[in-house]
């Protein structure tokens, strides 16, 4: 009485990583399907620490996954038996670890495989490196945060050429950097730009002048922070996540020069008065905008050329002017407001004006009224769907109390339109 | 309301509505693809299927028979286990044996659904056991020779759970 092995792996599914590792002292069929399955054994790694490495390692122990961590080496020295067991890798992990280039390369060189590196708190020494390889297969690289452990830059740079197939890239800090370190940054993005589709880079963005100011990125405009260089020339980029920093007025003109692949795009501001009046790209279709001071232009946001979906989230808008006289219509099919702060005139404005739209979301708003959507409803004859989350001027009331408000007010027959309006006041 | 005749292992014949019958990727593929006329009366073979397990899973079949389709699950991530319903939970509180056998019949019958809750129904059973208990509640021989279970323990030590 038994299953066939692709029962027992959909069994083993269902487990966790340390019941993987029982499973493998069952019996042979056990053992074999837990590393016969990618699935599986992509859940498993091994762990080299610089203690365990000392006593009782040999090679012949380790079990055959793909991927590998380091943690705390301060010299990363791996035998002549790696590259044997590097050719399998998929994903390295390194962390608090200090290393020259070289004994990095070592390790990357003999992993044809390798799709994704991830270094969290790494520190660079000097020493000669032979970047004389390519890794093809590699498309993800993730950054917490690397340092130098000399005067000389951080290593980005000598990083670009190995990487021809970069789609991602992240680094999430960028402490204590030094303009020449900030160089390094800008030469391996410029190295990978042409195949990187995801961007991520440190908010403390005053840190990014001097790669703005240098003539290298193509940049026209000083003004800009990182988010320039990820836009002019990468073809391939097709969602844009960003976090914008400074104090002074800012008009991300950025978006109007975001190259045709990018189709998404996320902005997160920290304490910048946004100034909204510019262009975007057309082929933007989703924009989300958090914590947002919105200072001015809220009626160029609402009517960006081609977009269809907007969200706002954290957003201010209490600062900014409620435009008057004749607005043009948008084509937005969804809307989103989530936790902003606006006057009950702002919210008219915001929610009016888009005959297109098929579904809004609006979460904890304390200037929404029923009317307020009877209003809507109006206006959006596309309408199907209406979440209300935290809205104390509509928490006492129905959906379908809404709707029959809004069929009396416009003298309409009850049940001549069918909209899913969902009222929630809690969690669930 | 159409119905098909069904016909097991043991050669006894059911009939049932077509539309639980479809619950099943095996017969649905049968009926729409390779084009099997049920309105003759002919019963469609199921060869690997007894009765008693047949009947037991057309129960299963009749009560899940609106369900949506569930959405598509990253095979990666480790799943939940603790989420079956309650009539699936009553459902397949049955010996082993008839388990073992409900859960093979869904493999040949290709119910998704079904195979997913009888999946995590015996990952539930050996969640948490060690290899000794694993082998004793499933009665799996112990076949590594004597000193290579240490070794796997050993390379074991090398491994950890990824982030």
């Amino acid at each position: 009485m038994d299953f066939p092995p692709e029962i027992w792996e959909h069994i083993f599914r269902n487990c966790s990583g340390s019941e993987l590792l029982q499973f493998r002292l069952v019996c042979h069929r056990w053992k074999d399907i837990v590393l016969g399955s990618p699935s599986l054994r992509g859940r498993l790694s091994v762990r080299f620490r610089a203690d365990n490495t000392r006593s009782g390692f040999t090679p012949a122990n380790l079990p055959p996954v793909t991927t590998a961590s380091f943690c705390k080496f301060e010299k990363l020295e791996v035998g002549g038996w790696w590259p044997q067991f590097g050719r399998n890798m998929e994903s390295l992990i390194f962390h608090s670890c200090q290393m020259s280039v070289g004994e990095m390369f070592y390790l990357l060189r003999h992993c044809p495989r390798l799709k994704r590196i991830e270094m969290g708190y790494v520190g660079f020494r000097d020493g000669p490196a032979d970047n004389n390889f390519k890794l093809e297969s590699l498309e993800e690289l993730s950054v917490l945060l690397i340092y130098s452990c000399s005067e000389n830059p951080v290593v980005f740079d000598q990083f670009g050429p190995i990487f021809p197939r970069l789609k991602s890239f992240s680094l999430c800090l960028a402490c204590n950097w030094k303009a020449s370190d900030i160089l390094s940054l800008s030469k391996f993005i410029q190295a990978v730009q042409g195949t990187l589709q995801i961007l991520q880079l440190p908010p403390d963005i005053d840190q990014f002048d001097s790669l703005v100011k240098s003539d290298r990125l193509h940049l026209k405009q000083a003004d800009f922070s990182a988010l320039c260089i990820a836009v002019q020339h990468m073809p391939q980029l097709k969602r844009l996540i960003a976090v914008l920093g400074g104090s002074s007025l800012t008009r991300p003109t950025f978006l109007h020069k975001l190259s045709s692949s990018v189709k998404s795009a996320q902005l997160r501001t920290t304490k910048v008065p946004l100034d909204l009046r510019t262009q975007v790209s057309p082929s933007l279709r989703e924009f989300r905008l958090i914590s947002g001071d919105i200072r001015h232009g809220i009626e160029h946001l609402t009517t960006w050329t081609h977009l269809e979906q907007l969200i706002l989230q954290s957003c201010n808008l209490s600062r900014c002017p409620v435009p008057s006289g004749a607005q043009r219509f948008s084509v937005l099919k969804y809307l989103a407001l989530n936790n902003c702060e606006m006057s009950p005139e702002m919210l008219e404005f915001v929610l009016g004006r888009h005959p297109l739209l098929e579904g809004v979301t609006i979460f904890d708003s304390r200037e929404l009224t029923v009317d307020a959507i009877v209003n809507l409803l109006w206006r959006s004859p596309k309408l199907e769907q209406v979440t209300l989350h935290f809205c104390p001027g509509v928490a006492e009331t129905t959906g379908e109390e809404i709707m029959e408000s809004y069929f009396e007010k416009y003298n309409l027959d009850g049940g001549s339109r069918n909209v899913e309006i969902a009222v929630k006041n809690d969690f669930d | 309301m159409s119905t098909i005749k069904l016909e097991t292992s043991d050669g006894v014949k059911f009939t049932v509505k077509t539309q639980v019958a479809k619950c099943s990727g095996t017969i649905r593929t049968m009926l729409e693809d390779i084009g099997i006329n049920p309105q003759d009366g002919e019963a469609i073979p199921l060869s690997n299927v007894h009765s008693t397990i047949l009947q037991k899973i057309l129960v299963w079949a009749e009560h899940h028979v609106d369900d949506p389709e569930p959405p598509r699950d990253d095979a990666d991530a480790a799943k939940r286990t603790d989420d079956i319903c309650s009539w699936d939970e009553d459902f397949l509180k049955v010996d082993q044996r008839t388990l073992f056998d409900v859960m093979l019949a869904a493999n040949y019958l290709d119910m998704k659904q079904l195979i997913a809750v009888c999946c995590k129904t015996v990952a539930n059973m050996i969640k948490g056991k060690t290899a000794d208990q694993i082998r004793k509640t499933f009665n799996i021989e112990n076949d590594f020779p004597p000193g290579d279970e240490d070794k796997i323990r050993l390379r074991n030590q090398f491994c950890e759970e990824r982030r």
